[in-house]
Protein backbone atom coordinates (compact mmCIF):
# COMPACT_ATOMS: atom_id res chain seq x y z
CA UNK A 1 0.00 0.00 0.00
CA UNK A 2 3.03 2.57 1.07
CA UNK A 3 5.25 0.97 -2.11
CA UNK A 4 2.85 2.03 -4.64
CA UNK A 5 3.09 5.81 -3.44
CA UNK A 6 6.87 5.92 -3.09
CA UNK A 7 6.91 5.19 -6.54
CA UNK A 8 7.85 7.97 -8.87
CA UNK A 9 9.60 8.72 -12.27
CA UNK A 10 12.92 10.83 -12.80
CA UNK A 11 11.89 12.87 -16.02
CA UNK A 12 13.57 16.02 -14.48
CA UNK A 13 16.24 17.84 -12.83
CA UNK A 14 14.11 19.11 -10.27
CA UNK A 15 10.90 17.78 -8.47
CA UNK A 16 8.07 20.32 -7.24
CA UNK A 17 5.86 18.90 -4.59
CA UNK A 18 3.28 21.63 -3.07
CA UNK A 19 -0.44 22.75 -3.26
CA UNK A 20 -2.97 20.64 -5.41
CA UNK A 21 -3.76 24.38 -7.23
CA UNK A 22 0.28 24.78 -7.56
CA UNK A 23 0.87 21.40 -9.02
CA UNK A 24 -1.85 21.73 -11.41
CA UNK A 25 -0.15 25.30 -12.93
CA UNK A 26 3.25 23.43 -13.62
CA UNK A 27 4.15 21.32 -16.98
CA UNK A 28 6.03 18.07 -16.55
CA UNK A 29 5.05 14.49 -15.41
CA UNK A 30 3.27 13.75 -12.54
CA UNK A 31 4.86 11.82 -9.71
CA UNK A 32 5.03 10.91 -6.01
CA UNK A 33 7.16 12.46 -3.25
CA UNK A 34 9.31 9.69 -1.65
CA UNK A 35 9.19 10.51 2.00
CA UNK A 36 5.90 11.69 2.61
CA UNK A 37 3.75 10.15 -0.34
CA UNK A 38 2.71 13.76 -1.90
CA UNK A 39 2.16 14.47 -5.19
CA UNK A 40 4.00 16.16 -7.48
CA UNK A 41 5.30 17.33 -10.72
CA UNK A 42 8.79 16.68 -12.57
CA UNK A 43 9.99 20.52 -14.13
CA UNK A 44 12.92 21.59 -15.48
CA UNK A 45 15.56 24.41 -14.83
CA UNK A 46 13.49 27.04 -16.76
CA UNK A 47 10.23 26.72 -14.42
CA UNK A 48 12.32 26.51 -11.05
CA UNK A 49 11.19 29.85 -10.30
CA UNK A 50 7.73 29.90 -11.21
CA UNK A 51 7.67 26.93 -8.69
CA UNK A 52 8.97 28.60 -6.20
CA UNK A 53 7.06 31.80 -6.35
CA UNK A 54 3.99 29.16 -6.41
CA UNK A 55 5.09 28.40 -3.06
CA UNK A 56 6.21 24.28 -4.14
CA UNK A 57 8.83 22.53 -2.12
CA UNK A 58 11.16 21.76 -4.49
CA UNK A 59 14.11 18.79 -4.24
CA UNK A 60 16.85 17.70 -6.38
CA UNK A 61 17.40 14.40 -8.33
CA UNK A 62 19.96 13.64 -6.04
CA UNK A 63 17.88 14.48 -2.74
CA UNK A 64 14.99 12.52 -4.54
CA UNK A 65 16.65 9.39 -4.34
CA UNK A 66 18.13 9.67 -1.29
CA UNK A 67 14.44 10.94 0.44
CA UNK A 68 13.57 7.04 -0.62
CA UNK A 69 16.40 6.11 0.51
CA UNK A 70 15.56 7.20 4.03
CA UNK A 71 11.90 5.66 3.64
CA UNK A 72 13.49 2.47 2.64
CA UNK A 73 15.88 2.86 5.51
CA UNK A 74 13.27 3.26 8.05
CA UNK A 75 10.98 0.79 6.90
CA UNK A 76 13.58 -1.99 6.76
CA UNK A 77 15.68 -0.55 10.27
CA UNK A 78 15.49 -3.75 11.88
CA UNK A 79 16.61 -6.08 9.17
CA UNK A 80 19.68 -3.37 8.93
CA UNK A 81 20.47 -3.47 12.22
CA UNK A 82 23.57 -6.04 12.12
CA UNK A 83 24.70 -7.72 15.28
CA UNK A 84 28.64 -6.39 14.53
CA UNK A 85 25.95 -2.71 14.65
CA UNK A 86 25.10 -3.20 17.86
CA UNK A 87 28.26 -4.46 18.91
CA UNK A 88 29.86 -1.04 18.23
CA UNK A 89 27.31 0.61 19.74
CA UNK A 90 27.45 -1.33 22.59
CA UNK A 91 31.15 -0.45 22.93
CA UNK A 92 30.75 3.17 22.60
CA UNK A 93 27.75 3.06 25.51
CA UNK A 94 29.72 0.92 28.31
CA UNK A 95 32.71 3.67 27.45
CA UNK A 96 29.81 6.45 28.37
CA UNK A 97 27.61 4.97 30.99
CA UNK A 98 28.24 1.21 32.57
CA UNK A 99 29.10 -1.85 31.62
CA UNK A 100 27.18 -5.48 32.48
CA UNK A 101 27.62 -9.03 31.04
CA UNK A 102 24.21 -9.79 30.14
CA UNK A 103 24.76 -6.76 27.39
CA UNK A 104 27.10 -9.14 25.73
CA UNK A 105 24.60 -11.77 24.60
CA UNK A 106 22.67 -11.98 21.46
CA UNK A 107 19.50 -11.79 23.91
CA UNK A 108 20.21 -7.98 24.44
CA UNK A 109 20.51 -7.56 20.62
CA UNK A 110 17.50 -9.44 19.65
CA UNK A 111 15.84 -6.87 22.10
CA UNK A 112 16.71 -4.13 20.61
CA UNK A 113 15.61 -5.29 17.16
CA UNK A 114 12.45 -6.27 18.53
CA UNK A 115 11.83 -2.43 19.70
CA UNK A 116 13.30 -1.32 15.95
CA UNK A 117 10.98 -3.46 14.08
CA UNK A 118 8.04 -2.20 16.14
CA UNK A 119 8.75 0.98 15.32
CA UNK A 120 10.39 2.18 18.44
CA UNK A 121 13.77 4.21 18.46
CA UNK A 122 16.41 3.09 20.28
CA UNK A 123 17.83 6.99 20.86
CA UNK A 124 17.49 6.75 24.58
CA UNK A 125 19.87 3.95 25.03
CA UNK A 126 20.11 4.27 28.95
CA UNK A 127 16.73 3.63 29.73
CA UNK A 128 16.34 0.52 27.01
CA UNK A 129 19.80 -1.12 28.52
CA UNK A 130 18.72 -0.26 32.00
CA UNK A 131 15.31 -2.59 31.98
CA UNK A 132 17.31 -4.97 29.65
CA UNK A 133 19.17 -5.87 32.84
CA UNK A 134 16.56 -5.59 35.01
CA UNK A 135 14.42 -7.72 33.21
CA UNK A 136 17.09 -10.03 32.64
CA UNK A 137 16.37 -11.39 36.15
CA UNK A 138 13.29 -12.80 35.62
CA UNK A 139 13.16 -14.34 31.66
CA UNK A 140 16.07 -15.05 29.35
CA UNK A 141 12.97 -15.47 26.66
CA UNK A 142 13.97 -12.53 24.23
CA UNK A 143 10.19 -12.27 23.40
CA UNK A 144 9.10 -12.02 27.01
CA UNK A 145 12.09 -9.56 27.61
CA UNK A 146 10.60 -7.29 24.96
CA UNK A 147 7.58 -7.17 26.82
CA UNK A 148 8.80 -6.35 30.01
CA UNK A 149 11.48 -3.66 28.32
CA UNK A 150 8.16 -2.05 26.26
CA UNK A 151 6.51 -1.45 29.98
CA UNK A 152 9.46 0.27 31.44
CA UNK A 153 10.26 2.60 28.74
CA UNK A 154 6.12 4.27 28.31
CA UNK A 155 8.32 7.88 27.25
CA UNK A 156 10.01 6.29 24.61
CA UNK A 157 7.02 4.29 23.38
CA UNK A 158 4.75 7.32 23.72
CA UNK A 159 6.82 10.19 22.31
CA UNK A 160 7.69 7.70 19.13
CA UNK A 161 3.74 7.49 17.81
CA UNK A 162 2.50 11.06 19.26
CA UNK A 163 2.35 14.07 17.49
CA UNK A 164 3.99 16.89 18.64
CA UNK A 165 1.15 18.27 20.80
CA UNK A 166 1.31 15.04 22.71
CA UNK A 167 -1.62 13.40 21.49
CA UNK A 168 -1.90 9.66 20.50
CA UNK A 169 -4.60 9.40 17.62
CA UNK A 170 -5.31 5.43 17.54
CA UNK A 171 -7.59 2.92 16.81
CA UNK A 172 -9.15 0.64 20.02
CA UNK A 173 -9.59 -3.20 19.35
CA UNK A 174 -12.47 -4.26 20.34
CA UNK A 175 -12.82 -6.07 23.91
CA UNK A 176 -15.12 -8.97 22.75
CA UNK A 177 -11.98 -10.17 20.11
CA UNK A 178 -9.48 -9.59 22.74
CA UNK A 179 -11.50 -12.44 24.92
CA UNK A 180 -11.39 -14.68 22.08
CA UNK A 181 -7.99 -14.48 21.41
CA UNK A 182 -7.34 -15.27 25.17
CA UNK A 183 -10.11 -17.93 25.39
CA UNK A 184 -7.76 -19.94 22.84
CA UNK A 185 -4.19 -18.52 24.56
CA UNK A 186 -5.57 -20.39 27.80
CA UNK A 187 -6.51 -23.29 26.23
CA UNK A 188 -3.25 -24.04 24.80
CA UNK A 189 -1.63 -23.83 28.05
CA UNK A 190 -4.35 -26.13 29.46
CA UNK A 191 -3.35 -28.79 27.15
CA UNK A 192 0.54 -27.91 27.92
CA UNK A 193 -0.60 -28.25 32.07
CA UNK A 194 -2.59 -31.81 30.85
CA UNK A 195 0.69 -33.08 29.47
CA UNK A 196 2.41 -32.04 32.72
CA UNK A 197 -0.05 -33.53 35.27
CA UNK A 198 0.40 -37.06 32.88
CA UNK A 199 4.29 -36.82 33.57
CA UNK A 200 4.30 -35.57 36.76
CA UNK A 201 6.48 -32.35 36.17
CA UNK A 202 5.70 -29.79 38.61
CA UNK A 203 4.77 -25.81 37.91
CA UNK A 204 8.52 -24.77 37.75
CA UNK A 205 9.58 -26.80 35.36
CA UNK A 206 6.19 -25.63 33.47
CA UNK A 207 7.88 -22.31 33.14
CA UNK A 208 10.60 -23.22 31.57
CA UNK A 209 8.82 -25.90 29.23
CA UNK A 210 7.35 -22.98 27.78
CA UNK A 211 10.38 -21.62 26.78
CA UNK A 212 11.24 -24.51 24.36
CA UNK A 213 10.45 -24.40 20.66
CA UNK A 214 7.78 -27.07 20.70
CA UNK A 215 5.74 -24.73 22.68
CA UNK A 216 6.47 -21.82 20.49
CA UNK A 217 5.78 -23.57 17.36
CA UNK A 218 2.37 -25.06 18.77
CA UNK A 219 1.61 -21.21 20.30
CA UNK A 220 2.10 -19.80 16.54
CA UNK A 221 -0.10 -22.27 14.72
CA UNK A 222 -2.52 -21.77 16.88
CA UNK A 223 -2.55 -17.83 16.60
CA UNK A 224 -2.40 -18.64 12.83
CA UNK A 225 -5.63 -20.64 13.70
CA UNK A 226 -7.29 -17.59 14.49
CA UNK A 227 -6.10 -15.53 11.89
CA UNK A 228 -7.66 -17.48 9.41
CA UNK A 229 -10.91 -17.81 11.33
CA UNK A 230 -13.91 -16.04 10.32
CA UNK A 231 -13.75 -13.18 13.04
CA UNK A 232 -10.37 -11.87 11.88
CA UNK A 233 -11.70 -11.65 8.23
CA UNK A 234 -14.25 -9.19 9.36
CA UNK A 235 -11.65 -7.33 11.73
CA UNK A 236 -9.20 -6.76 8.34
CA UNK A 237 -12.28 -4.78 6.65
CA UNK A 238 -12.31 -2.25 9.83
CA UNK A 239 -8.31 -1.97 9.84
CA UNK A 240 -8.42 -1.61 6.26
CA UNK A 241 -10.88 1.78 6.26
CA UNK A 242 -8.90 2.92 9.35
CA UNK A 243 -5.05 2.76 7.52
CA UNK A 244 -7.04 5.01 4.64
CA UNK A 245 -7.97 7.13 7.31
CA UNK A 246 -4.17 7.22 8.43
CA UNK A 247 -2.66 8.08 4.90
CA UNK A 248 -5.20 10.74 4.39
CA UNK A 249 -3.75 12.28 7.40
CA UNK A 250 -0.48 11.32 7.41
CA UNK A 251 -0.87 9.76 10.62
CA UNK A 252 1.09 6.45 11.91
CA UNK A 253 -1.84 3.52 12.13
CA UNK A 254 -1.62 2.49 15.81
CA UNK A 255 -3.96 0.07 17.43
CA UNK A 256 -4.36 0.30 21.17
CA UNK A 257 -5.12 -3.34 23.09
CA UNK A 258 -5.08 -5.25 26.69
CA UNK A 259 -1.17 -5.68 27.74
CA UNK A 260 -1.58 -9.91 27.63
CA UNK A 261 -3.03 -9.67 24.28
CA UNK A 262 -0.36 -7.39 22.40
CA UNK A 263 2.17 -9.81 21.51
CA UNK A 264 -0.95 -12.49 20.10
CA UNK A 265 -2.23 -9.83 18.09
CA UNK A 266 0.76 -8.10 16.57
CA UNK A 267 1.36 -11.62 15.40
CA UNK A 268 -2.09 -12.43 13.84
CA UNK A 269 -1.63 -9.11 12.01
CA UNK A 270 0.89 -10.21 10.48
CA UNK A 271 -0.61 -13.09 8.42
CA UNK A 272 -2.77 -10.35 6.81
CA UNK A 273 -0.77 -7.23 6.43
CA UNK A 274 2.54 -7.86 5.35
CA UNK A 275 4.17 -5.12 3.63
CA UNK A 276 2.80 -2.18 5.95
CA UNK A 277 3.54 -1.41 9.37
CA UNK A 278 0.93 -1.38 12.00
CA UNK A 279 1.86 -0.79 15.07
CA UNK A 280 0.35 -2.68 18.14
CA UNK A 281 0.88 -1.13 21.73
CA UNK A 282 -0.75 -1.81 25.10
CA UNK A 283 -2.62 0.42 28.00
CA UNK A 284 0.24 -0.22 30.16
CA UNK A 285 2.88 1.47 27.69
CA UNK A 286 1.37 5.07 27.38
CA UNK A 287 3.04 7.67 29.51
CA UNK A 288 0.10 9.69 32.08
CA UNK A 289 1.41 13.09 29.93
CA UNK A 290 0.45 12.03 26.19
CA UNK A 291 -3.22 11.99 25.37
CA UNK A 292 -5.16 8.78 23.52
CA UNK A 293 -7.48 9.99 20.77
CA UNK A 294 -9.86 7.01 19.83
CA UNK A 295 -9.95 7.79 15.94
CA UNK A 296 -12.36 4.28 15.70
CA UNK A 297 -12.81 0.93 16.45
CA UNK A 298 -11.71 -1.89 14.89
CA UNK A 299 -14.43 -4.38 15.33
CA UNK A 300 -15.55 -7.92 13.27
CA UNK A 301 -18.15 -7.01 10.89
CA UNK A 302 -20.03 -10.02 11.13
CA UNK B 1 91.39 -33.76 59.72
CA UNK B 2 88.00 -32.25 59.60
CA UNK B 3 88.56 -30.49 56.40
CA UNK B 4 89.63 -33.45 54.42
CA UNK B 5 85.93 -34.95 56.27
CA UNK B 6 83.97 -32.46 54.63
CA UNK B 7 85.98 -32.43 51.35
CA UNK B 8 82.89 -34.56 49.27
CA UNK B 9 80.59 -32.05 50.93
CA UNK B 10 82.56 -29.08 49.32
CA UNK B 11 83.37 -30.89 46.34
CA UNK B 12 79.77 -31.79 45.69
CA UNK B 13 78.79 -28.43 45.94
CA UNK B 14 81.19 -26.65 43.66
CA UNK B 15 79.80 -29.08 40.80
CA UNK B 16 75.91 -28.80 41.60
CA UNK B 17 77.64 -24.97 41.19
CA UNK B 18 79.16 -25.21 37.78
CA UNK B 19 75.72 -27.47 36.63
CA UNK B 20 73.64 -24.71 37.69
CA UNK B 21 75.18 -21.84 35.91
CA UNK B 22 76.24 -23.96 32.87
CA UNK B 23 72.23 -24.44 32.33
CA UNK B 24 71.53 -20.77 33.08
CA UNK B 25 74.19 -19.76 30.28
CA UNK B 26 72.23 -22.39 28.44
CA UNK B 27 68.76 -20.45 28.54
CA UNK B 28 70.04 -17.09 28.16
CA UNK B 29 72.01 -17.76 25.51
CA UNK B 30 69.05 -19.46 23.62
CA UNK B 31 67.04 -16.64 24.59
CA UNK B 32 69.50 -14.12 23.24
CA UNK B 33 70.11 -16.24 20.19
CA UNK B 34 66.00 -16.07 19.65
CA UNK B 35 65.89 -12.38 20.68
CA UNK B 36 68.53 -11.60 17.93
CA UNK B 37 68.55 -14.33 14.83
CA UNK B 38 64.95 -16.07 15.00
CA UNK B 39 63.23 -13.07 14.39
CA UNK B 40 64.65 -11.06 11.21
CA UNK B 41 63.71 -11.91 7.67
CA UNK B 42 67.11 -13.55 7.19
CA UNK B 43 66.37 -16.13 8.78
CA UNK B 44 62.98 -16.84 7.57
CA UNK B 45 64.68 -16.07 4.19
CA UNK B 46 67.46 -18.99 5.17
CA UNK B 47 64.13 -21.51 5.93
CA UNK B 48 62.43 -21.07 2.90
CA UNK B 49 65.54 -21.17 0.47
CA UNK B 50 64.86 -24.59 -0.21
CA UNK B 51 61.55 -23.86 -1.72
CA UNK B 52 61.61 -23.27 -5.86
CA UNK B 53 58.90 -20.69 -6.47
CA UNK B 54 59.83 -18.20 -3.82
CA UNK B 55 57.85 -14.97 -3.56
CA UNK B 56 57.43 -12.17 -1.80
CA UNK B 57 53.91 -9.97 -1.71
CA UNK B 58 53.40 -6.69 -0.32
CA UNK B 59 49.44 -6.17 0.13
CA UNK B 60 49.14 -2.33 0.92
CA UNK B 61 45.73 -0.84 2.98
CA UNK B 62 44.48 1.99 3.02
CA UNK B 63 45.36 5.14 4.74
CA UNK B 64 43.84 6.26 7.94
CA UNK B 65 41.23 8.53 7.19
CA UNK B 66 39.95 5.90 4.37
CA UNK B 67 39.87 3.30 7.10
CA UNK B 68 36.52 2.07 7.99
CA UNK B 69 35.64 -0.27 10.66
CA UNK B 70 34.40 -2.94 7.99
CA UNK B 71 37.63 -2.78 6.26
CA UNK B 72 39.38 -3.27 9.56
CA UNK B 73 37.61 -6.71 9.78
CA UNK B 74 38.30 -7.77 6.29
CA UNK B 75 41.63 -6.92 6.97
CA UNK B 76 42.31 -9.18 9.82
CA UNK B 77 40.04 -11.77 7.97
CA UNK B 78 42.40 -11.78 4.87
CA UNK B 79 45.33 -11.46 7.25
CA UNK B 80 44.20 -14.96 8.79
CA UNK B 81 43.45 -16.81 5.56
CA UNK B 82 46.80 -15.61 4.30
CA UNK B 83 48.47 -17.04 7.52
CA UNK B 84 47.08 -20.43 7.09
CA UNK B 85 47.56 -20.76 3.86
CA UNK B 86 51.28 -19.68 3.96
CA UNK B 87 52.05 -22.40 7.06
CA UNK B 88 50.71 -25.24 5.17
CA UNK B 89 52.28 -24.41 1.86
CA UNK B 90 55.69 -22.75 3.06
CA UNK B 91 55.72 -21.57 -1.04
CA UNK B 92 55.31 -17.91 -0.48
CA UNK B 93 55.46 -14.70 2.15
CA UNK B 94 52.90 -12.58 2.15
CA UNK B 95 53.03 -9.49 4.24
CA UNK B 96 50.53 -7.06 4.68
CA UNK B 97 51.82 -3.48 5.35
CA UNK B 98 50.04 -0.31 5.74
CA UNK B 99 50.71 2.84 3.96
CA UNK B 100 51.27 4.61 7.23
CA UNK B 101 54.53 2.95 7.65
CA UNK B 102 56.09 3.88 3.78
CA UNK B 103 58.95 4.57 5.89
CA UNK B 104 60.11 1.39 8.02
CA UNK B 105 58.93 -0.33 4.38
CA UNK B 106 61.54 1.55 2.69
CA UNK B 107 64.35 0.87 4.62
CA UNK B 108 62.96 -2.88 4.30
CA UNK B 109 63.37 -2.71 0.95
CA UNK B 110 66.77 -1.52 0.83
CA UNK B 111 68.05 -3.82 2.73
CA UNK B 112 66.81 -6.84 0.78
CA UNK B 113 68.89 -5.54 -2.69
CA UNK B 114 68.69 -9.07 -4.65
CA UNK B 115 64.73 -9.51 -3.52
CA UNK B 116 63.69 -6.37 -4.59
CA UNK B 117 62.47 -7.41 -8.00
CA UNK B 118 60.62 -10.30 -6.81
CA UNK B 119 58.15 -7.67 -4.61
CA UNK B 120 54.53 -6.82 -5.72
CA UNK B 121 52.55 -4.49 -4.32
CA UNK B 122 48.78 -5.00 -4.11
CA UNK B 123 46.08 -2.92 -3.03
CA UNK B 124 43.84 -5.83 -1.80
CA UNK B 125 40.47 -3.89 -1.49
CA UNK B 126 41.06 -2.93 -5.37
CA UNK B 127 42.42 -6.05 -6.51
CA UNK B 128 41.63 -9.12 -5.26
CA UNK B 129 41.71 -10.94 -8.49
CA UNK B 130 45.07 -10.21 -8.51
CA UNK B 131 45.27 -11.49 -5.06
CA UNK B 132 43.98 -14.85 -6.52
CA UNK B 133 46.03 -15.28 -9.66
CA UNK B 134 49.72 -14.21 -6.87
CA UNK B 135 48.32 -17.47 -4.30
CA UNK B 136 46.74 -19.08 -7.27
CA UNK B 137 43.36 -20.37 -7.33
CA UNK B 138 43.69 -23.93 -6.03
CA UNK B 139 45.79 -22.28 -2.77
CA UNK B 140 43.23 -19.53 -2.58
CA UNK B 141 40.13 -22.13 -3.07
CA UNK B 142 37.14 -20.00 -2.15
CA UNK B 143 37.76 -18.20 1.01
CA UNK B 144 38.39 -14.96 -1.74
CA UNK B 145 35.23 -15.80 -3.16
CA UNK B 146 33.41 -15.71 -0.13
CA UNK B 147 34.98 -12.41 1.21
CA UNK B 148 34.01 -10.91 -2.13
CA UNK B 149 30.48 -11.77 -2.27
CA UNK B 150 29.81 -11.45 1.57
CA UNK B 151 32.26 -9.38 3.27
CA UNK B 152 33.09 -6.73 0.81
CA UNK B 153 29.31 -6.39 -0.31
CA UNK B 154 27.56 -3.21 0.76
CA UNK B 155 24.59 -3.82 3.26
CA UNK B 156 22.74 -1.28 1.65
CA UNK B 157 23.54 -0.70 -2.60
CA UNK B 158 21.46 1.71 -5.13
CA UNK B 159 22.17 0.83 -8.69
CA UNK B 160 21.48 3.41 -11.34
CA UNK B 161 20.62 3.46 -14.72
CA UNK B 162 23.45 4.51 -16.80
CA UNK B 163 22.00 6.81 -19.22
CA UNK B 164 20.45 8.96 -16.17
CA UNK B 165 24.11 9.07 -14.33
CA UNK B 166 25.62 10.41 -17.41
CA UNK B 167 22.67 12.98 -17.88
CA UNK B 168 22.84 14.48 -14.27
CA UNK B 169 26.78 14.33 -14.70
CA UNK B 170 27.17 16.17 -18.01
CA UNK B 171 26.13 19.54 -15.62
CA UNK B 172 28.28 19.09 -13.23
CA UNK B 173 31.32 18.73 -15.17
CA UNK B 174 30.73 15.70 -17.92
CA UNK B 175 31.85 13.01 -15.66
CA UNK B 176 29.74 10.01 -14.09
CA UNK B 177 31.97 9.76 -11.31
CA UNK B 178 30.34 13.27 -10.30
CA UNK B 179 26.84 11.60 -9.81
CA UNK B 180 28.02 9.16 -7.18
CA UNK B 181 30.04 11.78 -5.21
CA UNK B 182 27.06 13.98 -5.34
CA UNK B 183 24.71 11.12 -4.54
CA UNK B 184 26.93 9.95 -1.66
CA UNK B 185 27.18 13.37 -0.19
CA UNK B 186 23.20 13.34 0.00
CA UNK B 187 23.28 9.69 1.31
CA UNK B 188 25.53 10.80 4.20
CA UNK B 189 23.00 13.37 5.48
CA UNK B 190 21.09 10.63 5.58
CA UNK B 191 22.83 8.59 7.83
CA UNK B 192 23.14 11.35 9.98
CA UNK B 193 19.14 11.96 10.07
CA UNK B 194 17.97 8.23 10.77
CA UNK B 195 21.15 8.33 13.50
CA UNK B 196 19.85 11.47 15.49
CA UNK B 197 16.10 9.89 14.96
CA UNK B 198 16.35 6.12 15.07
CA UNK B 199 19.75 5.72 17.27
CA UNK B 200 21.62 3.42 14.76
CA UNK B 201 24.43 3.55 12.92
CA UNK B 202 23.87 3.13 9.29
CA UNK B 203 26.70 1.35 7.10
CA UNK B 204 28.21 3.57 3.88
CA UNK B 205 25.84 2.47 0.94
CA UNK B 206 27.50 2.12 -2.56
CA UNK B 207 26.37 3.59 -5.35
CA UNK B 208 27.08 0.92 -8.60
CA UNK B 209 25.40 1.54 -12.55
CA UNK B 210 23.04 -1.37 -14.34
CA UNK B 211 23.03 -2.13 -17.36
CA UNK B 212 19.59 -3.95 -17.05
CA UNK B 213 18.04 -0.76 -15.78
CA UNK B 214 16.63 1.80 -18.47
CA UNK B 215 14.42 4.91 -18.79
CA UNK B 216 15.84 6.68 -15.73
CA UNK B 217 15.12 3.97 -13.48
CA UNK B 218 17.03 3.16 -10.38
CA UNK B 219 16.65 0.59 -7.33
CA UNK B 220 17.75 0.29 -3.83
CA UNK B 221 18.47 -3.51 -2.60
CA UNK B 222 18.86 -4.04 0.88
CA UNK B 223 21.69 -7.60 1.50
CA UNK B 224 20.92 -8.06 -2.01
CA UNK B 225 17.37 -8.36 -2.45
CA UNK B 226 15.22 -5.47 -4.46
CA UNK B 227 13.78 -3.32 -2.12
CA UNK B 228 12.15 -0.84 -4.40
CA UNK B 229 12.04 0.62 -7.54
CA UNK B 230 12.21 4.12 -9.02
CA UNK B 231 11.00 5.29 -12.34
CA UNK B 232 8.38 3.51 -13.93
Amino acid sequence: MVLKLIRGEINGNFFAVGHEDAISKLNGKKGFDPLYGLAGVWISESELEHAKELGCLIRDCFSFISAHLQKVIEDNISEIFDESDYYNLLSAFEKKYFRHDFLRTSISYKVLKNLLSEGISIKQLRNIMSAIILGSNYTKDPEKLTEYVRMNIPLVISESFATPDKIIYAAKLDPEIEDLILKKLENLERDYLKICNNYDITSTVFSQLRDESDYYISYLQTLYDIAKSNIIFGVENSIKEYLGYCLKRNLKPVIVTSLKVRRAFKEILKFHFKNVNIFVISNFEIHPDYQVKFISNITSSI
Amino acid sequence: MEIFKNLDLYLMSIVISIVISFIIGVIVGLAFFRFLVFKTDNFKNMINKNSKDEEIVEIKTANNSDKLTEDKKNEKLIKKIIKIRTTNNSVRNLRLISVDSKENTKNKDNNRGNNENKVKKVDWRQKLDEIVKLLGEELVGDTIWIIREFFLQSRIEIFVDISLMSNLGKKKGGRVLLFVDELLKEVNEVRKIIFSEWGVIIPNPSVKDDINLKNNKYVIKIYGVEVDKGGN
